[in-house]
């Protein structure tokens, strides 16, 4: 009966698993949403959620799923008295029972509409009812009660409905799929450590540890132990896009660069600049000028198949440099196009990541969508936030 | 029905923390909380244990901990020197085993809390290794082929700073509470649990200070309860005038502790 939410949580991108779920339901069992919607709410986050970057989706879902209404009307004082107090606790029912029962989804306008037909009929209290304006029924009025699409009509503050609560979308800044700002850099920044743990091939190296275990475990004969090294071996290959449609992203690819550099945990980290694509050359400047370009082979040189390269840019440029071959000026020679380029490139780096700071909308019309759709079929493509960061770190460490 | 935990005279809790401790009980599941510093998420398990009654047993979590360390640790060395010098009692091996903090709350003969403090600080396979003891709250020696079963489910309090992204696995056991930063209610209230007396005014002053600050954009390490403690001890012993408190903010250095946050401040009180 109580599944649709389930189901609905995990349209909504919210992991819950069946374990939580049976969890969830024994809490209910035990009592512990303490029959009110504020408590359900609580409950449900403490035991489905698992991050607090998790809180602002569980609270859209929240509000969506039970759809609260709460509008300012005009209330005698007389009925808000009659709310004040429940006149005595009604028997535990099956909140849930209640609440699927009751929460057959009432148009805002319906239950305005019936609010004010009810303010003018009613005339005596009401406590646990299901039609007029009272305390812990499943009417839609009232409040202490269990109709999920009511509208509270005074009541204690404490227990401000759940809706109120997860309206408020308090944890908003938590969410991971936002594009980075100064808060989340932080956030980035540790996803990088995912690296750390990495073991890159099956060298063992001498445990000193193990080797006096072992050998006094066995009364003082020698037994010599090997354990996986510990020692991290990621090199990293930033590759960052300068100039440009670039500029307006100028402060988080500096995010990055500063994450990026921060973080100790690779064995190497270089950084290189380039202009929309790579043809032959790249740069130690992010200026991109001739002075301090690095021949891209070079580069296929002296950093083996083994690094993984992040590569940051909008990948927006106009279709010719991309899909027309190039000429030298000089000679009428004719060069490969950037596609080929890139196809060059990715072969020497099987490990290789885009991240862009635009995000992948789905737009495909405009000659600069192009280069960019293009590019997404070349290599993995994530937008530049933490969810994205963390998804490409993943896809680094699998050949593609 | 088991004890609540409604918060105790030296700890304030907000009815949502208190929840979260109360499902977590009756679950008999660990309770993980997460939250900025200084909003009392290490304190928390002390003060369930001082309302409970209970003893409180608490495993420091630091990068070099292994899961293994919390169940017990075999002395094997120590059995080695004893049996060069033909002590007695070596062939013991029982005489050799440590339990662990984890080991030490399950073998106990009454209900423990059990904190285990900063799990994020270990290695990133930490949670993983701890996922059946946890559960099942038991696990085998095999040296000496004993089982530690706890008689009495401990209430299990886990705290990270999220420095490391805890394994799903683990948190799917777990019941997850982020501890808001306190707002200025329940700031009140805690600062009312550190002084016993204090002039209303200058509180107030004071609060509306630290929260301009904390709400200040650039500020990177915002300052925290503790360190709001510290600096109302330092405002009344300095005997600082009300009045200048907001335009000033005298012995900011409590507060800050970054040179750039300072700086900011100063921009700030500036312009």
């Amino acid at each position: 009966m109580f599944l649709e939410f389930f189901y609905f949580l995990r349209s909504r991108k919210i992991d819950v698993s069946l374990n939580e779920w049976i969890t969830l339901l024994s809490a209910l069992r035990c009592g512990l949403h303490k029959n009110s919607l504020l408590g359900f709410y609580y409950l449900c986050r403490m035991i489905l959620c698992r991050s607090e970057t998790e809180y602002d989706r569980f609270d859209q879902a929240f509000t969506d799923f039970f759809g609260g209404v709460e509008k300012e009307l005009e209330i005698s004082d007389e009925l808000l008295s009659w709310l004040e107090k429940p006149e005595e606790n009604l028997p535990d029912k099956d909140l849930l029972e209640l609440m699927m029962e009751a929460g057959k989804e009432l148009p805002e306008d319906t239950v305005l509409d019936m609010f004010r037909d009810k303010l003018e009929e009613q005339d005596e209290q009401h406590n646990g009812g299901r039609i007029w304006i009272g305390t812990q029924g499943k009417s839609a009025f009232g409040n202490s009660g269990y109709c999920p699409s009511g509208l509270r009509v005074g009541g204690e503050g404490k227990h401000h409905m759940a809706f109120t609560v997860a309206s408020e979308r308090h944890f908003k800044d938590f969410r991971t799929d936002q594009v980075l700002d100064v808060r989340q850099f932080q956030m980035a920044f540790r996803r990088l450590r995912q690296f750390a743990s990495l073991k890159e091939n099956n060298e063992l190296e001498f445990d000193v540890d193990g080797t006096i275990h072992h050998t006094a475990d066995r009364g003082g004969i020698l037994d010599i132990t090997y354990k996986p090294p510990r020692k991290n071996r990621i090199k990293v290959l930033l590759l960052m896009d300068s100039g440009g449609s670039m500029d307006a992203h100028i402060y988080l690819s500096n995010q990055l660069f500063q994450a990026a550099t921060k973080s100790n945990h690779f064995k190497e980290l270089h950084i290189y600049y380039f202009h929309n694509i790579i043809y032959d050359k790249v740069y130690k400047d992010p200026t991109v000028n001739s002075l301090s370009a690095v021949d891209v082979d070079w580069l296929y040189k002296n950093y083996g198949k083994e690094y993984k390269v992040i590569l940051v840019g909008d990948a927006m440029m106009s279709p010719h440099e991309m899909f027309e071959p190039r000429r030298q000026w000089k000679t009428n020679e004719v060069l490969p196009t950037g596609l080929e380029c890139l196809r060059t490139f990715l072969s020497h780096y099987p490990y290789a990541v885009w991240l862009n700071p635009i995000g992948l909308s789905r737009d495909e019309g405009g000659p600069f969508n192009r280069s960019r759709i293009q590019t997404q079929r070349e290599l993995p493509m994530y937008p530049l936030t933490v969810d994205g960061l963390t998804e490409a770190m993943k896809s680094l460490l699998v050949r593609k | 029905m088991q004890e609540l935990f409604s918060g105790s005279a030296g700890y304030v809790a907000s009815d949502e923390l208190m929840m979260a401790v109360n499902i977590a009980i009756t679950l008999e599941k660990p309770l993980l909380i997460k939250g900025e510093p200084g909003t009392g998420k290490t304190m928390l398990a002390a003060a369930i244990a001082e309302a409970l009654g209970k003893r409180l047993i608490v495993w420091n979590i630091k990068s070099t901990t292994k899961a293994a360390d919390g169940l017990y640790v075999y002395d094997v060395v120590q059995r080695l020197y004893d049996s060069q010098f033909g002590k007695e009692g070596v062939d013991n091996i029982r005489q050799y085993i440590r339990l662990g903090k984890l080991g030490e709350a399950f073998s106990s003969d009454e209900q423990v809390v059990l904190l285990i403090d900063e799990i994020d600080k270990a290695d990133l396979e930490f949670p993983n290794d701890l996922l059946w003891e946890l559960d099942q709250m038991e696990f085998f020696i095999p040296e000496t082929n004993e089982t530690v079963k706890s008689r009495h489910r401990p209430i299990v309090i886990i705290t990270s700073n999220a420095e490391k992204e805890l394994p799903d696995a683990f948190l799917r056991r777990c019941i997850f509470h982020y501890i808001d930063f306190p707002d200025r209610e329940q700031m009140k209230a805690i600062i009312g649990v550190h002084f016993d007396h204090i002039e209303e005014d200058l509180c107030e002053v004071a609060l509306k200070a630290f929260y301009e600050i904390r709400g200040l954009k650039d500020i990177e390490k915002k300052p925290s309860t503790s360190e709001l403690v510290d600096w109302l001890r330092a405002l009344i012993a300095g005997g600082v005038d009300q009045e200048t408190i907001l335009e000033k903010v005298p012995y900011a250095g409590v507060l800050l502790k970054k040179d750039k946050d300072l700086l900011t401040l100063k921009k700030s009180l500036k312009g």
